[in-house]
């Protein structure tokens, strides 16, 4: 038996394939280059089309030809050139060819590839097959190549396979090419439903399993039409749970735990919102759960975490959130980082439902937030978001800010950053504070942060508390310059950043404190040499040093002035027109230049008369000297001349004539519906606004900066032009409003204060953080964790704290106490959130 | 579900790749290399998942060879290593104490067992002996034709046993 045993094993391992092939294999294996894996490749092309020649006769020939090609497709080259031959052996005879041609067509096709189809007529072919397995494979096959085109043409047969074939085997692969016919085309539903919904009592438990994906399929997109499915789905899970379905479905000591598993989510989908038929669930669940705590291992493990997934996202019930709650302290508490993990996201889940979960997890949080593991770390961030409160958003804005600084990874980067700027705007204690954070926001993470929030703290600036307290918005405004004044001398600013700097310098910049209007101008002509160079950056600066020279009334500094003579005659169109309009505005009179430029007026409402009745003069001038008057889009598309109007000015249609028309219907472009005098102001506001500073485009025109919220985002103001100025028209409304008025930034609450503004700001928060002792509160000493022992430090400890200390125990803990002490009640944060609503 | 399957050598060859969300090959590539690249850095001792763009990569190291799944966000982490832990089960079963070799010049038979463990990216089949047996099954039928006691059609086939469970 023995000796059988292994010769068995042996013929498993011998190749279908000759010996070069094994050779090659093992030179790809040590091979040490790139090229030299090429190579190697193109040995085994040139091998497999020699195979293509002879596999017509030979099947071990196909056969290799077969193991050829999915080996080089694995290793990520071009097999276009042998996907017919692959796909004409999937008619072969052989079993055994036709099962590995079905497999290399499978990983070989691209989705949309259009050979697809001619693997069709064969599937259909074979599932007529007497052999099950041929059946089996083809069905698979299916799985595989299903697309929405064709699931139309495999589903009669796939439904009669189903009724009719008399082995769970193809029915179970029938099953599951539903399920797969209904995620690429969820059209089928209806038809599919009854079939699927008929198999959950089927008495072979892998065909009733194969029912349950399907199903899943359909609850995920509809959980409401298939409510009457729980008590089916609850009485498996009970059979499963207690071992009922046999022997060959125990893993590792678990009762068909896969089969559990595939039952709790779909009573998670089910029970999500209703609470009749989570009742239902309640008893079974905590069963499962029972059952599975005593195993202990990876299995067991992973059936209470779902357990726990299930119980929170059915309607609550207090008795299985504390067993919830339980398990998840047996995961913190786990060393291995897993279950820690799975903890962390069980915790997460808990703390929707009810934050209070967190107080007694405090320290096993703060350790996950520490670990070396960044997974563990990221996950830990995302509980962190949950709980966020105006106690400690500045605890929680550290770390992910500390977080920033570390990860690499980009689209985490980017998940961090959205939810900080969420939480600042949300639970921001002060102004300072959220400029701060911003500006350190964009130091460690320009490159991923939104262009929305360089809108949000310029409009903060510009219009300051919206309270009618000048001071405390000039000291807002002075601690910004002083701060950006300092940033400016550390290398390589974001883009962003830098774009900010501009415009707050730009108009704010005769406040700073330790060097004067000259001081300034001279610090923003040096950004293109000390930061980057590029066009838009020279142009913010270009206009900043307008607008700081005309407001101040003071003459360009030496260096300012080379930058603008300079960019005057720079490549860049719009940053040549920037700079002779600066240049000329600073020629004009000392009052023209305050009118045109107006110190702080960023934010103040602006009249647009969209009938432009200044150039009224103009218009009449030209229509004295001939000009055709000028007639509206609606009007020249009834006269038909306008060419996707209609066919006003095309001859009849020659056969060999050439083409006018164009191929498709461009859309109409707006601007030239406007008053062809209407039209320059206003394509000249869109064209530069990539700047800070649209008004400077008007040239003499218009006054002051049009767009409080618009201007200062870059990549808003190009999308406003066009679209704002129609909608004015449309409206009737002559005021161009581009300032919701009403909004609350936060309150005057806690009026910074100038020392912490004027330091250089944005670091400062840190060492606040961890270097104040706060008041240790009685939370942590309450909580159980605590109670525990000396070996956690003090330093964690006092973390934990001013992480959770916003909790019932410790009302003045950290920084809150010393801000409430300001004059902010506790409360008061929240209730006039930053971001506007 | 599941969106892929990868096994990659430590030195970050793909010994198997299996797709289950549609993906054009170039889409596949940068995965593949992303993916390994990631999977390889991370030191021994940390937790098996890692968040990885839209989606969560599960990965677990046996002997020289790493198994690595992607799974959707909402999956479950823990059942997923489960699942890779039982396809390394059934793989040793039916090689009898696999190793990589098995694999790289087996990679076929890797996929087939694959392919009766995971359709379509959900798990179809859970019972071990069911898997073993129908892939034992086609080695059979296989040997069969191979030696002439069948014609090929496989009327054999109906000897044997479908997975009972």
């Amino acid at each position: 038996m023995e000796v059988a045993t292994k010769l068995a094993a042996m013929a498993k391992r011998m190749l279908p394939v000759s010996g070069v092939f094994d050779e090659l294999i093992r030179a790809i294996g040590e091979s040490k280059s790139k090229s030299e894996e090429d190579a190697i490749v193109s040995k085994l092309v040139e091998l497999s089309r020699a195979r293509i020649k002879e596999a017509r006769r030979d099947p071990r020939a196909q056969k290799e030809l077969l193991v050829y090609l999915i080996y080089i497709e694995m290793l990520g080259h071009d097999t276009n050139w042998a996907q017919a031959a692959a796909i004409q052996l999937c008619s072969d005879k052989n079993l055994a060819v036709k099962k590995l041609a079905y497999l290399a067509v499978s990983l070989l096709l691209e989705p949309a590839s259009e050979l697809a189809i001619m693997v069709v007529a064969t599937i259909q072919a074979d599932l007529r097959s007497d052999n099950f397995l041929t059946v089996c494979t083809a069905l698979s096959a299916i799985c595989h190549i299903a697309s929405p085109e064709l699931v139309g043409v495999f589903l009669p047969q796939v439904t009669a396979l189903l009724k009719s074939h008399d082995r769970d085997l193809v029915k179970k692969k029938a099953l599951l090419a539903l399920h797969r016919f209904i995620q690429v085309d969820p059209g089928v539903a209806p038809e599919v439903e009854r079939l699927l919904i008929d198999k959950i009592g089927y008495k072979e438990p892998s065909v009733m399993v194969a029912s349950l994906c399907g199903l899943r399929e359909l609850v995920k997109r509809n959980p409401a039409g298939y409510r009457n499915l729980v008590h089916y789905f609850t009485n498996i899970l009970k059979q499963a749970a207690e071992g009922k379905l046999g022997r060959a479905y125990e893993y590792h000591r678990a009762p068909a735990p896969f089969v559990q598993l595939e039952l709790l989510r779909l009573l998670a989908l089910l029970g999500a919102g209703d609470k009749a038929a989570s009742e239902n669930m309640y008893a079974v669940v905590a069963e499962v759960k029972r059952r599975a705590e005593p195993l202990g291992n990876n299995i067991g493990n992973a059936l209470v975490f779902e357990c726990v997934r299930t119980i929170t996202a059915i309607h609550p019930t207090a008795v299985l959130l504390a067993g919830a709650a339980e398990s998840v302290a047996r995961f913190l508490g786990a060393r291995e980082n897993n279950l820690r993990y799975a903890g962390i996201d069980a915790l997460t889940r808990l703390v929707e439902i009810d934050p209070k979960h967190v107080q007694e997890h405090q320290l096993a949080v703060v350790d996950c937030l520490r670990s070396p593991d960044v997974t563990l770390k990221r996950k830990t961030l995302q509980l962190l978001y949950k709980m966020a409160g105006p106690s400690n958003i500045e605890v929680i804005a550290g770390e992910v800010l500390g977080y920033l600084r570390e990860s690499q990874d980009e689209v985490a980067r980017g998940d961090a950053v959205r939810a900080l700027c969420d939480l600042a705007e949300r639970y921001a204690p002060d102004h300072t504070w959220f400029v701060d954070t911003m500006n350190e926001l964009f130091e460690v993470a320009g490159e991923v942060v939104p262009a929305s929030l360089a809108d949000n703290l310029t409009r903060l600036l510009a219009e300051g508390t919206g309270e009618e307290d000048e001071g405390a918005d000039e000291e807002l405004r002075r601690g910004a310059v002083d701060s950006y004044l300092d940033l400016l001398d550390r290398p390589k600013l974001p883009h962003v950043l830098l774009q900010v700097i501009c415009w707050v310098l730009g108009e704010y910049g005769k406040l700073a404190t330790r060097c004067g209007v000259e001081g300034v101008m001279d610090r923003l002509a040096a950004i293109p040499e000390t930061q980057t160079a590029d066009d838009e950056v020279r142009g913010w600066a270009v206009s900043a040093l307008g607008k700081l020279a005309a407001q101040a009334g003071r003459p360009l500094t030496r260096d300012a002035a080379a930058l603008v003579e300079g960019a005057a005659r720079a490549e860049s169109v719009e940053l040549q027109q920037r700079a002779l309009e600066v240049a000329a505005l600073l020629r004009a009179p000392a009052a023209t230049q305050r009118a045109t430029l107006p110190y702080d007026a960023a934010a103040e409402d602006v009249g647009v008369d969209p009938q432009l009745p200044f150039l009224e003069g103009f218009v009449q001038q030209a229509l004295h000297n001939g000009a055709a008057p000028y007639l509206s889009l609606e009007d020249r598309l009834a006269m038909g001349l306008t060419r996707d109007g209609g066919a006003g000015l095309h001859a009849p249609p020659h056969p060999s004539a050439l083409k006018f028309a164009a191929y498709a219907a461009a859309p109409p472009q707006q601007p030239r519906a406007h008053p062809p005098a209407a039209a320059a102001p206003v394509a000249a506001s869109a064209a530069p606004a990539g700047g800070l500073i649209a008004d400077m485009n008007f040239g003499g025109l218009i006054i002051s900066q049009p767009s409080g919220s618009a201007a200062p985002a870059a990549a808003a103001a190009p999308a406003a032009a066009p679209a704002a100025a129609p909608a004015a028209q449309a409206s009737g409304e002559p005021q161009l409003i581009l300032n919701k008025p009403g909004r609350k930034w936060g309150g005057a609450a806690a009026a910074p204060s100038a020392a912490a503004a004027s330091s250089a700001a944005a670091p400062a928060s840190s060492p606040q953080q961890y270097g104040a002792p706060p008041p240790r509160p009685a939370s942590t000493a309450a909580s159980p964790a605590a109670a525990a022992p000396p070996p956690v430090d003090a330093a964690t400890q006092r973390f934990a704290a001013s992480l959770f200390g916003g909790g019932a125990a410790s009302p003045a803990g950290g920084l809150r106490g010393r801000r409430a002490a300001g004059a902010a009640s506790p409360a008061k944060p929240a209730a006039r959130p930053l971001r506007r609503r | 579900m599941i969106r892929f399957v990868l096994l990659l050598s430590r030195q970050g060859k793909v010994r198997l790749a299996k797709w289950y969300t549609t993906l054009s090959q170039k889409e596949r590539g940068k995965i593949t290399k992303e993916v390994t690249s990631l999977v390889l850095a991370r030191p021994a001792k940390l937790c098996n998942f890692i968040e990885w763009k839209d989606q969560k990569v599960v990965y677990k190291r046996y002997a020289s060879l790493y198994f690595v799944a992607g799974i959707d966000q909402d999956d479950n982490e823990l059942l997923t290593l489960e699942i890779i832990h039982e396809f390394v089960e059934v793989l040793d079963k039916y090689f009898g104490n696999v190793c990589e070799l098995d694999l790289i010049f087996n990679f076929h038979k890797a996929y087939f067992i694959l392919d009766e463990l995971l359709l379509a990216g959900e798990l179809q089949e859970t019972s071990k002996k069911a898997v073993t047996r129908v892939i034992e099954a086609q080695d059979q039928l296989v040997e069969q034709v191979k030696a002439g006691n069948v014609n090929e059609d496989g009327s054999l086939a109906a000897s044997f046993a479908g997975p009972r469970g």
